[in-house]
């Protein structure tokens, strides 16, 4: 019993640095453009698809995948800046929103249309065999997903902390008429950080499907679900937050699942965000004010 | 249509208009900023000086009319290319970026490139300068109001520009406070600054204006010298007889 709520307790952790991922992704743009964008989930679907196109020319080693998906990611991100934020933005605070939805749909459709709605398979490069971790059975796709978590956010940090366009980000973030006023132009940082979120979705998009195993169009829906849920769950505009509601919102689904049955998994990501709405609404790490 | 400024202006406002809807914010409004002086722009409260410094900044495009900076046109130019050729601001209520150290707010508004230990002995340089050397690591809601006001100059000053903007710096602060900002002002004056600002204390904008243009219901109704502002009938009825009544 102890063991099992502990082996679930690793693959919790495990799986949830890929929500951590994706939650800093929705919560990397919402902070520094108070805006959501939930074309975010149809950029990482459709980035998923683009990067089996490798494959299946020249059977591409998974590298070269991951960076054709990043490339993807990164135009049909900078084509979500361009329809729904660019010319729209200073209009109605719904009106990005809603263009974003509509996007969601668009990139949706044209990816059932490409590939008659199909999923397709998406082999694993971290194969199948699970590794013994001690006494414990972790699967390797899993620990992928953990490492790339770390590595990620430590180039995101690196990047928020220690360089010229992080600290922009930073200030345009907090204040975007002060930034501007010391120089700062804050439509290019808007596209850059358009550019990182994107590039961010390219990794989200590989490692969602090879935990899947497959590209498939309702990639979209999870993410998004998961993506929202662990921005709340966090606090909203937080990055460490994002980071925990991650492993939180991971290590609750997987003890779930393993004590509940998996059809429960989902119903309980969406009873925890009830729950911190009611009980802490602006999430674990949330400020107190904005 | 624009007039050429006369070469000693750093800046020169030219029949600048703003009107919102029918509310005429700025109406036909001209004034030169000599370069090197102190300018103060006084009147009473939403007489539209702030308005005047937001198109300056290029925050709000003007209705009509032109501005000039150093002899070209920055009318209708956005807020970061103003900025960009040296035109620095502070604001009337606080804007500092409070989740970021006293350092950070102003490491965050340098643009140098003359690489990390270039940038990080200017920041020190500038705090110095503004008297908050010993605060550098402090967060921001830790210092009081005339140290925050302090930072903001620091961090307006950190791209080095030619022209700062100062809305109301003397608001909120005691007599030790003003003191000290009028000699910092003062001494921006003779690093080759050209210091903008708009003021209600008149304590303040007598000391060290150089210059005085006062704005009523969007127009200028007055300009000179303080002697001569002092003197003018039409500010005394518009502006310092209710001020100094009030006061």
């Amino acid at each position: 019993m102890f063991f099992d709520a502990a082996e679930q307790f690793i693959n919790g952790v495990m799986y949830g640095s890929l929500y951590a991922l994706i939650g800093g992704g929705f919560t990397i743009l919402f902070g520094v453009m108070r805006r959501f964008n939930m074309a975010y989930g149809a950029t990482i679907m459709a980035a998923a698809y683009v990067s089996l196109v490798p494959l299946y020319l020249f059977r591409a080693p998974f590298w070269l995948m991951v960076l054709t998906g990043l490339a993807a990611a990164i135009l049909i991100g900078l084509l979500v800046e361009f329809c729904c934020f660019r010319f729209i933005k200073k209009g109605h605070e719904l009106a990005p929103l809603v263009a974003t939805i509509g996007m969601l749909i668009a990139i949706t459709e044209a990816i059932v249309h490409a590939t008659d709605a199909a999923g397709l398979k998406y082999p694993s490069p971290f194969g199948d065999e699970s590794l013994e971790l001690g006494r414990f059975l972790v699967r390797p796709d899993y620990l992928a997903v953990l490492v790339a978590g770390v590595l990620c956010f430590t180039l995101i940090f690196l990047l928020l902390y220690k360089t010229r366009l992080g600290r922009a980000m930073r200030a345009v973030a907090e204040r975007p008429e002060a930034a501007q006023i010391l120089g700062v132009s804050v439509q290019r940082v808007n596209v850059l950080t358009f550019v990182l979120t994107s590039a961010l979705a390219g990794v989200i998009g590989f490692f969602a499907a090879v935990s899947v195993g497959s590209a498939r169009p309702d990639i979209a829906a999870f993410v998004t679900g998961k993506g929202l849920v662990v921005m709340v769950l966090g606090g909203l505009g937080s990055l460490p937050g994002a980071i925990v509601g991650g492993l939180v919102l991971g290590v609750l689904e997987f003890q779930a699942t393993w004590f509940l049955g998996a059809s429960y998994r989902d119903i309980l990501a969406f009873l925890i965000l009830f729950v911190i709405l009611v009980f802490r609404p602006r999430g674990l790490l949330g400020a107190r004010t904005t | 249509m624009s007039v050429p400024a006369p070469a000693s202006a750093i800046l020169s406002v030219q029949r600048l208009s703003r009107h919102f809807g029918g509310l005429r914010a700025l109406h036909e409004v001209s004034l030169e900023v000599p370069r090197g002086s102190v300018f103060a722009l006084i009147g009473p409260n939403g007489s539209g000086k702030t308005t005047l410094f937001n198109v300056v900044t290029g925050t709000l495009a003007p209705t009509s009319g032109a501005v000039l900076f150093q002899g070209e046109s920055i009318t209708g130019a956005r807020t970061h290319e103003i900025a960009r050729r040296g035109i620095g601001r502070t604001f009337q209520n606080v804007r500092l970026f409070t989740r970021m150290s006293v350092f950070h707010n102003v490491w965050v508004a340098t643009r140098s490139r003359d690489g990390r230990g270039g940038e990080r002995a200017r920041v020190n340089e500038l705090l110095e300068l503004t008297g908050l050397g010993l605060r550098r690591d402090e967060l921001v809601e830790n210092l009081n109001f005339g140290e925050q006001r302090r930072l903001e100059m620091a961090r307006a000053l950190a791209s080095d520009p030619a022209l700062l903007l100062l809305d109301e710096p003397a608001a909120g602060m005691g007599p030790a406070e003003l003191t000290r900002l009028m000699d910092d002002i003062r001494r921006l004056c003779q690093l080759g600054k050209t210091i903008f600002l708009i003021e209600h204390t008149m304590d303040l904008v007598m000391g060290v204006a150089d210059r005085i243009a006062v704005l009523n219901f969007g127009e200028k109704i007055a300009e000179g010298a303080p002697a001569e502002i002092q003197a003018n009938p039409r500010v005394i009825e518009a502006y310092l007889g209710r001020e100094h009544a009030g006061a």
